[in-house]
């Protein structure tokens, strides 16, 4: 198998080297000149229910809207900030000011002039207010002031050191203020039909199968888009994506809508490329969260003796097929300037597993149970929803846990977990994103402890010592010292374990080798395509 | 003096009122009981969300009032065709339904139409062909046909001719970027639709099959082609047309009353083949519990069944002199 | 019944048996089929022992690669002939417990309405109506999806959307037999209402009863299967579907993870059909006689 090959090449940045300039530039050489022309059909899973994500951070929804509406940042495959509407920005040295010079003659797709006022308006009344993140993120922004059409300054009560992470047309997408201001947001029907500055302008959305883009001939980047144009195909089932993509009826099947266990007919480079970077930014890790409201699993004891339980690496090769890494804690290893692999570790070893749950009174029964506990699982994920379900109750049931698999649709798992606050076991997987305090805190805060609401921290784990590390973390400006406050952090939380942070994983773009781009990005799931194109067919 | 014919079909059109309604409250029990509601599933989506944001949606919605209040307030809108909104699609149920209501309907009518056809050659060859080796060989193949799993003829017939033999597209309704019109258009679409039509009807054709060989023999028993040769070449074809006759009339009631099923296995053949229609739809609205959506295509498609059922009955009475249509026997 | 019965040879000699295959030889075939299936059912997990969940071997082995596991394994190294043997179990159960509680149902409901006749049969096809109109797969999949999947769910949601086609054949059986001399007798007599349909009308009434049953057996499974295979399965119990589904993905390279199960139901569906249809001919002996 040559997929050791491809993720010996992208797990750089894993070992927290970051990738260097002249690794870059080879990268982009080995592409070749653009080809103008040509219009790329591009598989995503499952259809979005909106264009816009300017107020909802569902990934099926970037990835088609991002080709229309823009941010100001995008990120590189080192998750630094490169320009989008934005050209040059400044923090100010007390941390309460941040200024954007925003790019000149940038026009909407209805011709209007894009200006300082759109992103005024879409911070205070759309991220700060309906996106889910943007609250948290935006939360100190007190005033935002445009002194001129290209200038935005931000002004905020106090150091906000994680919004410059955030702020990609995922993020923070900007909406056209002449259309949407005085108007409901959540209900505008420019969300099914956008009118963006993106490279490619909305034709048409076909429910049920496919939305059309075509290129923008007046967009800021002379010379591009190259490509004629965007299709998005929704085929709702992966065995069919995997046979259409062979076919050539489509290019690009983003964010592993190709099943990993079908990755294997896509291994011939010349044919095929296969992207393990795309989704570096969404810092995704499968965890098992404890319900630790229940009386056997407030014993951090017992917590720890399943960490030593499930073996972290077989769960990779078996569930992800290799596609990841073992994860070490709630921080991912991608987060370079912020992980630290300094924390308790659990490796496989069942007989310290049962030595625990001795000692917190849980012996074998007379039919060697120990313990008889649930799992829930998100069932309305597909017919694979289960896998890592399957391997968890197999895991658990060799140090004497009987887990009974709880299989519900979306909304069912959401209710038992979220709001009836009935269970046991539940397993995810969540985006941690660049940022710990926006995407690794929600876990764990108390003060987000909030029934009713989904993904807050439903565990109910409640650690003073770690609210005031983690919102200590948020306020300060100081990087060494920001990143000693997360080191805190992940230590506690690996001593605790109320949560089993397991994998993290691999969004997995499959492509034709046709497909070209000039510049690769850490959020490529989210890229604009402005500087992507097919090499015509041999 | 009224028209008996006119009468029962007032009747009958008056019978699906209960029928409706009771669709409706059907609906309305289960969206009650089940845990969960489509302000959940956009929140989970979403990533995160207050509860005063879920409570406003909810509130927006109609979800919290009383039951009862939203049951009546639901049916006074169905009284002007007001199908309701769905709050995960965007768009009122109406307009969501009808734009992939011809996709459904052209594979419904498609595979309906292979099975009838396919169904009268086969069960008038068998016929004719009674106890030798074509009767045989249908017999088995008409066996085999109903005891197969649909979706998973579905999946082999992919891996055969599409990923093996790359004979017919995997999926899809039409080849997007092509973009044919016209004739070509037309071509395109029954490219695509060959596969999951052949799918949907293999289980009809079978029963068809059986059916027509059935009512053929039962006239005048396995002899009858031999009689009819005896008597001289013209009264084969004769004899033929009129067993065949005798086979139509429970041939088109019962495919009009199996219309139900079709929808049921269009939901399996839609998500196998990506086909974008309305039982596919109607799947993902269970799991997106977007009640409105779901009990618009469940009303629909209980409207159409009726209709054809009565349409059926007529049919039925027009032809066949003994079977008259009163108003209190057709409901049985 | 008893016209069943009275075809059966009396002597069971293999030479009567084998006239008895001579005479009904799709019915022989039926019953050797099933004889097959509850074979493999109830001895299979004796021959291929372990949890079929059990991730033990290597993954994605093709039937025949390895001795260890004969008919290969799946995406996640689980051995398919021990599957296949625990999923007929799970299977088998399945369909007759939901067959069971539909035949129930549709009995209570097509014994009242077929004997008491007036409003309160118009009020039960009513009911049965709705049933029967909402399309059965749809209903199934709302009853589950939203339930927790589960075999008990499965079942229940089979059963409620199976009942109204015996319900509709028990009505008619009644609404005939009712008017018949045995029943008028009984009543006149002084037999309740109850007595009279359990133990007059009903067994009279049973045949076709059985012979839908057995249709509605291999519909069950077959409708167990679609749910498995759209993720609606139990996720803690191991059914032909839940192979099938689990292989969805793979079927473009892996097919056999599909085609084995696959197959399985094939055979458990044709000997079901063939044994009902073997009733049904029993049943209508004039028909047989016009087709020979």
């Amino acid at each position: 198998m040559n997929r050791r090959d491809f993720l010996a090449a992208s797990s750089l940045l894993s070992l927290g080297v970051p990738f260097s300039a002249d690794v870059l530039a080879n990268a982009a050489a080995a592409q070749g000149a653009p080809i103008r022309g040509g219009v790329l059909n591009v598989a995503v899973s499952p259809e979005p229910t909106l264009l816009t994500s300017a107020f909802i951070t569902t990934m099926n929804i970037g990835q088609v809207s991002s080709k229309v509406l823009e941010g100001l940042v995008a990120y590189d495959l080192n998750l630094r900030p490169v320009p989008a509407l934005a050209t040059s920005w400044t923090t100010s040295a007390d941390g309460l000011t941040t200024t954007f010079q925003l790019r000149k003659n940038v026009k909407w797709h209805d011709g209007k002039d894009f200006t300082a006022a759109d992103v005024k308006y879409t911070l205070l009344e759309v991220w700060k207010t309906l996106h889910p993140f943007g609250r948290a993120a935006f939360a100190n922004v007190t005033a935002v002031d445009t002194p001129d059409p290209h200038t935005v300054i931000i002004r905020l009560s106090s150091p906000a050191p994680y919004l410059l992470n955030y702020i990609n047309t995922y993020g923070a997408q900007i909406l056209p203020r002449h259309l949407y201001e005085g108007k409901d947001v959540l209900s505008n029907p420019l969300n099914n039909a956008p009118i963006g500055t993106g490279p490619f302008v909305f034709k048409e959305w076909v429910k049920g199968s496919h939305v059309r883009l075509e290129r923008n001939p007046n967009y800021w980047q002379k010379d591009q888009p190259y490509l004629d144009g965007v299709v998005f195909r929704f085929i709702p089932d992966a065995a069919a994506r995997t046979v259409a993509l062979e076919a050539g009826e489509i290019d690009v099947a983003l964010g592993s809508s190709i099943p990993l266990s079908n990755l294997g007919r896509f291994q011939d480079k010349q044919r095929y490329r296969i992207n393990t970077d795309d989704g570096r930014y969404l810092a995704t890790i499968f965890l098992t969260q404890f319900n630790v409201r229940k009386p056997y699993f407030a014993d951090r004891r017992v917590r720890q003796a399943l960490a030593y339980a499930i073996d972290r690496n077989a769960l990779l090769k078996v569930v992800f097929l290799g596609y990841g890494k073992p994860a070490t804690g709630p921080v991912p290893s991608s987060v370079v300037n912020y992980y630290s692999p300094d924390t308790q570790q659990y490796p496989y070893d069942i007989k310290k597993a049962a030595a625990l749950l001795d000692q917190a009174g849980f012996k074998p029964g007379k039919d060697g149970k120990r313990l008889r506990i649930t799992l829930d699982y998100d069932g309305g994920g597909g017919v694979t929803a289960s896998r890592p379900a399957e391997f968890i109750k197999q895991s658990l049931a060799r140090v004497g846990v009987d887990v009974e698999l709880r299989a519900g649709d979306t909304a069912t798992y959401l209710r038992r977990v979220f709001t009836d606050q009935d269970y046991d076991l539940m397993i995810s997987s969540l985006h941690r994103l660049p940022d710990p305090t926006l995407g690794v805190q929600r876990l764990f805060w108390t003060k987000n402890i909030i029934k009713g609401a989904p993904w807050t921290n439903g565990s109910g784990y409640s650690n003073p010592e770690l609210d005031r590390i983690m919102e200590a973390a948020g306020r300060e400006a100081n990087e060494s010292k920001r990143k000693a406050l997360i080191t805190q952090w992940q230590k506690i939380v690996q001593d605790d374990v109320p949560v089993l942070d397991l994998v993290e994983q691999t969004w997995v773009t499959v492509s034709t080798a046709r497909f070209r781009k000039a510049t690769a990005q850490g959020d490529g799931l989210f890229a604009s395509y402005a500087d992507a194109w097919l090499t015509p067919k041999a | 003096m009224r028209h008996p014919a006119l009468a029962f079909l007032r009747q009958r059109l008056l019978q699906v009122i209960p029928v409706v309604l009771g669709i409706a409250l059907m609906n309305f029990v289960i969206l009650q009981l089940a845990p969960g509601d489509v302000v959940d599933v956009l929140a989970g989506e979403a990533g995160a969300a207050s509860p005063e944001t879920m409570a406003q949606l909810r509130a927006s919605f109609g979800l919290d009032q009383p039951v009862w209040l939203q049951l009546v307030r639901y049916l006074g809108q169905l009284a002007t065709l007001d199908l309701g909104f769905s709050y995960r699609q965007n768009m009122p149920v109406l307009d969501l339904i009808l734009s992939r209501l011809p996709a459904t309907l052209l594979l419904m009518a498609l595979a309906m139409g292979i099975a009838l056809a396919l169904g009268v050659a086969l069960g008038v060859l068998s016929a004719v062909r009674v106890h030798r080796w074509p009767d045989r060989l249908v017999s088995l193949v008409t066996l085999v046909a109903y005891a197969v799993p649909t979706f998973w003829l579905g999946l082999m017939a992919i891996v055969l001719l599409s990923a093996r033999l790359g004979w017919l597209p995997s999926g899809g309704m039409v080849d997007i970027s092509a973009g044919h019109t016209g004739l070509a258009w037309a071509a395109d679409v029954a490219r695509h639709a060959v596969l999951p039509a052949c799918t949907l009807a293999t289980f009809y054709l079978a029963v068809y099959t059986r059916l027509v060989r059935t009512a053929m023999l039962e006239l005048d028993g396995a002899d009858f082609i031999r009689t009819a040769r005896a008597k001289g070449a013209g009264e084969v074809r004769v004899t033929v047309v009129h067993a065949l006759r005798n086979a139509l009339l429970p041939l088109v009631t019962m495919a009009g009353y199996q219309l139900a099923s079709l929808l049921s296995g269009a939901v399996l053949v839609e998500s196998v083949f990506s086909w974008p229609g309305l039982g596919r739809l109607a799947f993902e609205s269970v799991l997106a519990r977007d009640f409105n959506l779901l009990l618009g295509i469940l009303l629909l498609s209980s409207v159409m069944v009726t209709v054809v059922n009565i349409f059926v009955d007529l049919l039925y009475a027009a032809i066949d002199p003994r079977v008259s249509v009163t108003v209190k026997g057709a409901t049985t | 019944m008893s016209m069943l019965i009275s075809r059966l040879p009396a002597a069971t000699t293999p030479l009567a048996w084998w006239r008895f295959a001579r005479a009904y030889p799709s019915a022989t075939l039926g019953l050797v089929l099933m004889l097959a299936v509850v074979l493999v059912a109830l001895v299979g997990p004796l021959i291929f022992p372990g949890d079929p969940w059990d991730m033990a071997g290597p993954p994605m082995l093709w039937p025949g690669d390895d001795p260890g596991y004969p008919l290969g394994t799946d995406f996640m190294g689980r051995d398919l002939a021990t599957g296949l043997a625990a999923g007929a179990r799970v299977s088998l159960l399945i369909g007759l417990v939901s067959t069971a509680l539909a035949a129930t149902l549709g009995i209570t409901v097509g014994a009242i309405g077929g004997y008491f006749g007036g409003r309160v049969d118009a009020a039960l096809m009513r009911v049965t109506e709705v049933f029967q109109t909402v399309p059965k797969f749809v209903l199934a999949v709302v009853l589950v999806a939203i339930f927790k999947p589960s075999v008990t769910t499965v079942v229940v949601a089979i059963g409620v959307v199976s009942w109204p086609a015996t319900a509709r054949l028990v009505r008619a059986e009644f609404l005939s037999l009712r008017s018949r001399e045995f029943v008028l007798a009984a009543r006149t007599v002084g037999m309740s209402h109850a007595r009279l349909i359990l133990t007059q009308i009903l067994p009279n009434a049973l045949p076709p009863v059985i012979a839908m049953a057995t249709l509605t057996v291999a519909t069950a499974i077959q409708t167990e299967a679609s749910l498995a295979f759209l993720g609606l399965g139990d996720p803690n119990v191991m059914s032909w579907g839940t192979i099938i589904g689990g292989g969805r993905e793979q079927v473009a390279d892996a097919w056999y993870i599909c085609g084995l199960p696959g197959l399985a139901i094939v055979v458990t569906v044709l000997a079901f059909n063939l044994i009902g249809d073997g009733i049904n001919d029993a049943l209508n002996p004039h028909l047989r006689q016009r087709r020979h």
